[in-house]
């Protein structure tokens, strides 16, 4: 035996006109596939611009979705296997995949460049073809392996890959149609596999078992099997059929791969290559061009949105994760995208296959929530007004779906409208009137100051170094004005030099913006710019995790210099406060002993990436610390953001921050420790609800307490 | 129809109000929409049918013309500044002065229907609604709740206590007070605002008043606490056992 | 020169507020040394005028078309009644019906127009009146002179005990002596709509404004007038939001209430308001603002969040009736 015979017959037994055939089946297969997403691509064409530049670095872009495959964002940790298995099957498919590329360059070019120029390219025999043999073996047994702990999995009941929708509305046909088209794919790509470990068998036994195919182990071991019962003749004959079944699975595999789930493959790698890293942190404007605001119908979408609605795979993280969802409001980021995919791709021109018999009378042009008389919304009203712009779906979405910025695009057409929440509304008029959520003069904004006998300086006047953004809840909310007193009084005992914009400050405008109200927004930014303008500061604080956001990602876009490096230069409080005491200008007197657990507030956990400058406060105050199981990226909204907590109307469901509490009392601990104001308000009160004891404190008090301050009176 | 609404700017209650000589002090006012007239122009855009048209007429005030703008945002056709002349707008104008000031301006524009709120928070001089009806001898009716159309009449309901309702008919031309919109004020965006501040023009007319009835002089003050309650200290637990004894020895328990 | 009280009558009947007016008017006319007269306007009211007697003339206006009150009917009457007995003071009740048919009194008789009038006095010949206006927040003084003042007066000016003496020398007046002329029909009153308890049987009402936040927690006000055997009422904001039926709303465009126990909890105190519960036997107010208003009518006052008064108080009171 040559080297060369260490190979294996390409076409074995399919000749002449099966060998057409099999090439027309490859074409047609092809253009099937192609025009699949030909379709989808015309789809996106039609798509509106995207306001953020989703093609800039493209270079770093490209290597997105690789890099991703490492912080594959967990839910809950043990899903590190399922990972695994993940990467086994997809990565055992690229690479039985690449082997059919390898196979078709060496059949289709190599060879007849060979016959016709005499020359000698052939490569698919010998040491590569035992390399070749051993690495598919490997890549088969990995697809296999890979689908089997998949599939147990999913038998075994797994919350979040729970199709049935929660939101009281009607289980669509296509979505009862899901679980089978996922068993269907699923078991496609186990049979052609397993086929692929089949043929091997079966061509070993016809060839009489050569050494060399010892490679394929697990081919052998079945072709041991196999020569009880199989003859090298009929083993012959077998092989052809168990080949072209093997090839028409494939090819319908590869076929209707997009039109369906599968088609993610594609998909997800552009959606992630096109993510817009500070989505919802940064929202985009309003376009100036338009004739009104925010999104109607599926036609104002843009590109990529339409992309991403496209690359769901229906994990469930979104699902899951929404504290709205979770405790029975009507609102699951999961059925939001997937809701409007449905429309999308009914509307639009790539029904997918479980939407084959899914009509839509009304086109495209029908509005997705404020319908006419007789119509159906595709997305009910109530659905985007339980967002809290927690940014839970967009941060563990594995495929850069950016629910919260549709979620606001849609709220914006609705407030141009004035279809909106009556609490919402006053809110908003207050707002525009006063400049403060609470409707009271804005002179009155640092009535907590003179309560609290402080003299702050104004920024306006004096030059600081600090500015204090305080906000509206720090400022007017009797349940956080205590807190801000303290951490005036923190400030001082620091020797921070800090001021204040006094009347000058108007609410920062985080929720107003999320709310959709963008032209109040850019009134108050240009109201706050123009009084920062007249203030002199190189940093700021802020007391409010909203107000940090909206300054340091969405204020710079109006004007990029009201405040240089604004990443590094605006702090939140307790930013500032670890600073200080790392640097030991806060000096811990007094240590305190017990358990305690923190939440992390939304916008300081996932907006702003702080997890640490908090943890090291409560530490280093000498509590012990115990982290709730849903804590950091994982932290559960406490409900009050994107203008829930201004909202009158009836709610379906519970409150985010009952839940919360519930969780907080499984771990027995003494304090209930939180970092924004807006959680005092609402953990305040879900504690009354449960009825517990717990003390819910802001970390100012903490420090406050553990500073002694000598509070001697002023002359 | 010729519908008119009649607007104008109150001090806004938000703010501490002061006295000084017997006089407001009028330094850190703030102004507003009369919270009446807010829901006089939403019942009569609801009025609004094809071929109606609604005319806001506000007087001259501080932040008159952003709420023209409003009330344009939210349906209404023409705009009207009414300034009265050599009257200075900080010094506020009797309600029965507003009144007359509106009277002139409409003089001769062959309104149907004038609609203007039921009171504003300073209106020692009685209703606008009232006066008017009075100046222009058209009939009046204050207190509306609903405005409905009734042919070529108009079918009104008039708030009574007890949230009691008393139904009537009105032959046009007359005036109605408004006490609450059937629908609440809808919300108008800031964007929407702004667009309309572009487009819109708003139409000045001056008026003279020398023939006005002289109002009393009036002298401010604020009110004095008189007999206060007698208020109960300690801590919440304290507070609720004295509530307790209270009851009890009041036979309430 | 004389004194003129316009009852104010609704449904065949004549209101309370008429002899709070009568009391005033009596008062004026002895400080001025004018006569009193009262004029009612209505239909089937001619047996109800037993208390007049503070009146010299009582002039009763009887018609089927007066059954229901309009405004420039009323008007009209009462002008060509003012101006006959050449009356230098109008007084007129604050309400839906004085504050609409005021206004073109005074402007028919040349005269002054002076409203939300909390108080009247006779100082050296002239009239001192004292109205509350921006909300409550300030007093309005003014020095009447010359002419015919229209003064609409608020309720609780007077004791209507004072304002009632029996007697009243009664003579009546022919509508048709008027040359009425109206272009205001009306119709009919309208109930409102849906089964209630009636607040103003209660003898103990647990009362919420704003302070109460959030519609959920309106069942800890519910538990709260359960426990003490009443019912639940409201300030307007409440009623507006569609939380509680306009049943259960106190005030001035709600009902008058006089319950043994008025718990006003996180009600400001706003006159509207107040007006409809001033004269409640106790009234507790519980509010975090220690300046509202609210205090300013209350026996007794806590300065307390509502949302964490009313449960302590429920639980107090359950294991009292326990005890």
């Amino acid at each position: 035996m040559t080297a060369e015979d260490i190979t294996r017959e390409v076409f074995r037994n399919v000749h002449g006109g099966w060998k057409v055939l099999f090439y027309v089946f490859v074409v047609i297969e092809t253009a099937i596939f192609l025009y699949g997403f030909i379709r989808l691509y015309k789809k996106y064409k039609k798509g509106k611009k995207d306001p953020i530049n989703r093609i800039d670095k493209p270079i770093s872009r490209l290597f997105k979705p690789f890099k991703g495959w490492d912080t594959y964002h967990q839910l809950q940790p043990g899903d590190r296997w399922t990972f695994i298995a993940h990467t086994a099957v997809v990565v055992g498919m690229i690479l039985l995949f690449l082997g059919t590329v390898i196979l078709t360059i060496e059949t289709d070019f190599i060879r007849p460049i060979d016959k016709k120029f005499g020359t000698d390219l052939s490569f698919f025999w010998g040491t590569f073809y035992l390399i070749f043999s051993l690495i598919m073996e490997l890549a088969g047994i990995a697809v296999i392996a890979g689908l089997i702990y998949l599939a147990r999995r999913r038998r075994s009941g797994i919350d979040r890959l729970d199709y049935a929708r929660k939101d009281g509305r009607e289980q669509s046909e296509t979505r009862k149609k899901w679980p089978g088209e996922d068993k269907i794919f699923l078991s496609f790509l186990f049979v052609t596999t397993m086929l692929g470990f089949i043929l091997e068998g079966v061509r070993i036994v016809a060839d009489k078992f050569p050494d060399f195919e010892a490679v394929s182990f697990i081919g052998l071991g079945l072709a041991h099997f196999f020569n009880l019962f199989l003859t090298p003749e009929s083993a012959e004959v077998l092989y052809v059929v168990l080949w072209w079944t093997h090839f028409i699975i494939t090819a319908v595999i590869v076929a209707f791969l997009p039109y369906t789930k599968a088609m993610h493959i594609v998909i997800d790698f552009i959606s992630i290559a096109t993510v817009d890293e500070n989505s919802a942190k940064r929202l985009p404007k309003q376009d100036p061009a338009a004739s009104a605001a925010g999104y109607n119908t599926i036609n104002d979408f843009s590109w990529r949105d339409l992309v991403s609605l496209d690359a769901c795979t229906k994990c469930g993280r979104c699902h899951v994760s929404c504290p709205a969802g979770t405790v029975g409001q009507p609102l699951s980021p999961r059925d939001l995208i997937l809701d409007l995919r449905t429309h999308a791709a009914t509307t639009l021109g790539t029904p997918e296959w479980t939407q084959r018999n899914q009509t839509n009378g009304n086109g495209s042009e029908q509005a997705l929530i404020m319908v006419e008389d007789g119509q159906s919304p595709i997305i009910l009203a109530d659905t985007i007004w339980s967002c809290t712009t927690c940014r839970a779906c967009v941060t563990h979405c594995p495929v850069g779906i950016e629910h919260v910025p549709l979620i606001v695009q849609m709220r914006r057409r609705m407030v141009e409208e004035g279809d909106i929440d009556a609490g919402i509304q006053g809110v908003l008029e207050k707002v525009g009137k006063y400049g403060n959520s609470f409707g009271k003069s804005n002179r009155m904004r640092t009535k907590w100051a003179k309560d609290a006998k402080l003299t702050i300086k104004d920024a306006r006047k004096e030059e600081v170094e600090y500015l204090w953004f305080v906000g509206d809840f720090a400022s007017f909310d009797a349940r956080a004005i205590e807190d801000t007193q303290l951490l005036a009084k923190v400030f001082d005992q620091a020797g921070v030099n800090f001021g204040l914009l006094h009347d000058g400050e108007k609410t920062a405008g985080n929720d107003i913006r999320r709310v959709g109200e963008e032209g109040l927004f850019e009134t108050l930014v240009e109201d706050n710019l123009a009084s920062m303008e007249g203030a002199t500061f190189s940093k700021i604080v802020t007391t409010d995790p909203h107000t940090l956001n909206t300054l340091r990602n969405e204020y710079p876009d109006f004007q990029s210099d009201f405040i240089e490096k604004p990443q590094e230069s605006i702090l939140h409080y307790t930013q500032l406060l670890w600073n200080l005491v790392e640097s030991g200008k806060l000096q811990i007197k007094k240590k305190f002993s017990g358990t305690v657990t923190y939440h992390d507030p939304c916008y300081l956990g996932r907006y702003i990436q702080e997890y640490e400058a908090p943890r090291n406060l409560i530490t280093a105050l000498g509590f012990d610390l115990i982290d709730m199981p849903r804590c950091r990226e994982n932290s559960f909204c406490c409900g009050a953001g994107g203008g829930m907590i201004w909202k009158e109307g009836e709610t379906t469901g519970d409150r985010p921050a009952n839940n919360r509490i519930e969780e907080a009392l499984q771990l027995n601990v003494s304090k209930f420790v939180v970092s924004c104001p807006k959680d005092k308000v609402m953990f305040g009160d879900a504690v009354k609800v449960a009825g517990s004891d717990m003390e819910v404190v802001d970390i100012t008090k903490l420090i406050f307490d553990a500073l002694e301050i000598n509070e001697s009176p002023k002359e | 129809m010729k519908i008119a609404v009649l607007i104008r700017e109150v001090v806004d209650l938000v703010e501490e109000l002061s006295v000084e000589d017997g006089s407001l002090v009028r330094d850190y006012l703030m102004f507003r929409s009369s919270e009446f007239d807010d829901y006089a122009v939403q019942e009569a855009l609801q009025l609004k049918d094809d071929g109606d048209t609604v005319d806001i007429f506000a007087l001259d005030g501080n932040e008159i013309e952003n709420l023209l703008y409003m009330a344009k945002a939210r349906g209404a056709d023409g705009l009207y500044k009414v300034v009265v002349d050599g009257h200075e707008v900080e010094q506020g104008l009797s309600s029965r002065a507003t009144a007359l000031a509106f009277s002139k301006a409409l003089a001769e524009k062959g309104y149907d229907l004038l609609v203007t709120g039921v009171q504003g928070v300073d209106d020692i001089d009685g209703p606008v609604a009232g006066h008017l009806g009075q100046f222009m001898n058209l009939p009046s009716l204050n207190v509306i709740v609903k405005m409905e159309k009734s042919g070529d009449k108009l079918a009104v309901f008039k708030e009574y206590a007890g949230g009691l309702l008393g139904e009537y008919e009105i032959e046009l031309p007359a005036v109605c007070g408004i006490q609450a919109s059937q629908t609440p004020p809808s919300y108008i965006p800031v964007s929407k605002v702004r667009k309309v501040k572009s487009d819109a023009s708003i139409e000045e007319i001056t008026v003279s008043l020398d023939d006005l009835p002289l109002s009393p002089m009036n002298e401010f003050a604020v009110p004095e606490s008189g007999s206060k309650a007698e208020m109960i200290g300690g801590d919440l637990s304290e507070q609720v056992a004295k509530v307790v004894e209270l009851l009890s020895s009041n036979g309430v328990l | 020169m004389s004194i003129l009280v316009v009852a104010e009558t609704f449904q065949g009947e004549v209101l309370e507020s008429t002899f709070e007016l009568l009391a005033l008017g009596k008062e004026l006319a002895d400080g001025l040394g004018q006569p009193l007269n009262a004029l009612v306007i209505g239909n089937g009211i001619s047996d109800k005028l037993g208390d007049f007697g503070h009146a010299g003339e009582v002039i009763v206006v009887e018609d089927g078309s007066l059954s229901g009150f309009v405004s420039d009917s009323w008007g009209q009457i009462v002008s060509s009644v003012a101006q006959s007995k050449g009356c230098s003071v109008v007084l007129l009740a604050n309400s839906s019906q004085g504050w609409d048919y005021g206004a073109s009194v005074a402007g028919k008789l040349n005269g002054q127009f002076l409203g939300f009038c909390g108080n009247v006095v006779v100082d050296g010949g002239n009239l001192k009146t004292s109205s509350q206006l921006f909300g409550g927040k300030l007093n309005v003084s003014s020095n009447n002179t010359a002419g015919c003042t229209v003064i609409c007066c608020q309720p609780g000016i007077r004791a209507a005990d004072q304002g009632k003496v029996a007697g009243g020398n009664v003579s009546k007046q022919d509508l048709g002596s008027f040359g009425v002329s109206s272009k205001i029909t009306f119709k009919q009153i309208i109930e409102p709509s849906g089964e209630d308890i009636d607040i103003t049987a209660q003898e103990v009402l647990v009362s919420i404004g704003r302070g109460i936040q959030d519609e959920g927690n309106i069942e800890l006000a519910e538990e709260l007038a359960e426990a003490l055997g009443g019912a639940v009422s409201a300030s307007r904001p409440i009623v507006d939001q569609g939380w509680l039926p306009k049943t259960r709303q106190v005030g001035k465009s709600g009902k008058t209430v006089k319950p043994k126990l008025y718990l006003a909890l996180g009600i400001s105190g706003a006159p509207e308001h107040v007006e409809g519960m001033r004269d409640g036997n106790l009234i507790i107010a519980v509010n975090t603002d220690e300046n509202a208003p609210i205090f300013d009518v209350a026996a007794y006052g806590i300065v307390a969040d509502i949302l964490d008064f009313i449960p302590e108080l429920t639980e107090a009171v359950n294991e009292k009736k326990g005890a």
